[in-house]
């Protein structure tokens, strides 16, 4: 892709465990600050993506309510029941039709409002696996974590050491909701044991929050400065999480594969200068560096050895913590394309990697990563 | 092969009963409940588009924020009707349309506000009813506090 989709404005709420208002009114917020960002007004907008989900919202068309503060009202609105990462390929799609040029784009949740793991189970298979309360969000990361331990290699210290460098990296993001300056993988591994190895920290902490960015068509982002371009997208499903090999993001692969070529990236380890990546739990960052090419496959582990994926390493990997940081369902994989492209425009402030010319973000949906979605940005 | 003669029921229940969404509606109508105690109706109006909500809401379509109260009056007109309770249908029983009364309910728009209320018409026989027509709200002669206490219109 050349020049044709760009963001032009993007805006994050404070991550947090209970936010403490309605989530039209997060949502209400969170619009006012993108359109603010980019400098336009809600008149302007020409189409609405939100990502939300039913059944975490309690009501069905859950985008119903939200057609007023997420700007919509009267206007060509649609949503997903997906990652915002998502919610963004299909706003891209629909600039690319050439019927609109400029799209919000949003995801938001409140885990406050429901008990943490009960979506997970929701999403499981309902004939053999729903009732037996033994798979959860949680429990299926732990089988996938053990396999691909098993594959490569990984050790527990290792997977406790990315925890540590996103929790750290997450204490100098204002946004993030958990952080802890100067981590260690100690402090990791000795957390709170959930499923073996998956320790409290090594998950992704659920909060509430909304975030938005902008997309202009290369025609409209003419007069937007600064615009970060889509240089390519891709995506990809897999199977249910017992029909696939769970050592492997196969998916973020073929994904990634497809996004490259569009971005003619041919090596990421060396074209690539910063990256966000939707790590559920931190054992998934380890298997993402591989299945984005950052490294070859098994390897995860001497990458993030090698000292690469740090803030100061030749590839830094969520400089804004991660989703370990923060992870509002439907929101984190957008955040991670915004959190990039802050990079690039220079703006991430105590966060901020020098010299980001090109980055990837990813997003993903689905229990043990079942779909994911890969973009690489750029500036001019 | 032929499934049928062996698919089954598989029980199942998606459990609300930990959720618990977060709404400032309650915050407002209590406004509105406690100025009705001197007869006064409340609605909020956007600072920035003019809109007069009633009952009264935190955000506006043009992304302003109503922040300011307003007194709308408890008069009315009906701007879309439904009557029923001469029939029903699998699943739905009218309580008070159940045994062939019939029950008369409203888009009601105050005056003052742009929004509507859905109230219950009484005093009226159903084929007098129409768009247009001008009600008043029947204060309770004890308020409950709820939404019922907004519930019932008389002909003005």
């Amino acid at each position: 892709m050349d020049k044709e989709v760009a963001i032009v404005g993007y805006a994050q709420t404070p991550y947090v465990a209970d936010f403490n208002e309605s989530r039209e009114m997060m949502v209400l917020q969170a619009t006012r600050a993108v359109l603010e960002n980019a400098g336009i007004k809600r008149e302007e907008l020409d189409t609405i993506v939100t990502a939300n989900n039913d059944y975490l919202d309690g009501r069905t068309i859950s985008n119903m309510r939200l057609v007023e503060p997420a700007g919509s009202w009267r206007k060509n609105e649609s949503k997903v029941e997906m990652d915002g990462a998502f919610a963004m390929l299909y706003a891209v799609t629909r600039i690319l039709s050439g019927d609109h040029d400029i799209a919000l784009v949003l995801g938001e949740s409140q885990a406050s409002v429901y008990a943490g793991i009960l979506p997970g189970i929701m999403m499981l298979d309902p004939t053999f696996d729903r009732q037996r309360w033994l798979l959860n969000e949680v429990s299926a990361a732990a089988l996938q974590a053990s396999a691909y331990m098993d594959a490569s290699g990984v050790s527990e210290d290792q997977i406790s050491g990315v925890a540590a460098k996103n929790l750290d990296n997450a204490s100098r993001n204002p946004v993030a909701m958990r952080s802890i300056a100067g981590a260690d993988a100690k402090k990791v591994k000795a957390s709170r044991p959930l499923y073996s190895p998956i320790t409290e920290l090594m998950m992704a902490p659920q909060c509430d929050g909304a975030c938005a960015l902008v997309l202009a068509s290369g025609k409209a982002a003419a007069r937007f400065e600064k615009p970060v371009w889509i240089k390519g997208l891709g995506f990809a499903h897999d199977s249910y999480l017992t029909e696939r090999p769970l050592d492997t993001m196969s998916s973020l692969k073929m994904a990634a594969d497809s996004c490259y070529s569009q971005a003619g990236i041919e090596d990421a380890s060396s074209q690539v200068d910063l990256a966000e990546v939707y790590e559920r739990f931190a054992h998934e960052e380890l298997m993402a560096y591989e299945a984005l090419g950052f490294c070859e496959p098994m390897k995860g582990g001497a990458f993030f050895d090698s000292g690469a994926t740090k803030m100061d390493g030749k590839l830094p990997v969520n400089a804004s913590g991660g989703a370990l940081g923060a992870n509002v369902e439907c929101a984190a994989g957008l955040a991670r394309v915004i959190e990039a492209a802050m990079q690039i425009r220079g703006e991430a402030g105590d966060h901020q990697v020098q010299g980001v010319k090109t980055a990837v973000a990813h997003g993903q949906s689905g229990i043990c990563a079942q779909e994911n979605m890969v973009y690489v940005l750029g500036g001019e | 092969m032929e499934y049928k003669e062996v698919t089954t029921s598989i029980d199942g229940a998606w459990n609300f009963s930990k959720w618990e969404w977060k709404f400032e509606s309650i915050a407002l109508i209590g406004r509105t409940f406690e100025a009705m105690k001197e007869h006064k109706l409340l609605g909020n109006k956007c600072p920035d588009c003019g809109t007069v909500y009633f009952l009264p809401k935190p955000f506006c379509r043009c992304l302003g924020m109503p922040d300011e109260f307003v007194e709308v009056k408890d008069t009315g007109t009906i701007t879309t009707y439904t009557v029923t309770g001469a029939w029903g249908y699998e699943g739905i029983t009218e309580e008070e349309g159940a045994q062939g009364e019939p029950l008369i309910f409203a888009g009601v728009q105050f005056d003052g506000a742009d929004t509507k209320v859905v109230c219950v018409v009484e005093d009226v026989e159903p084929e007098k009813v129409g768009v247009g027509m001008r009600v008043k709200l029947k204060w309770p002669d004890k308020l409950e506090g709820a939404i019922t206490d907004l519930s019932r219109c008389t002909p003005l």
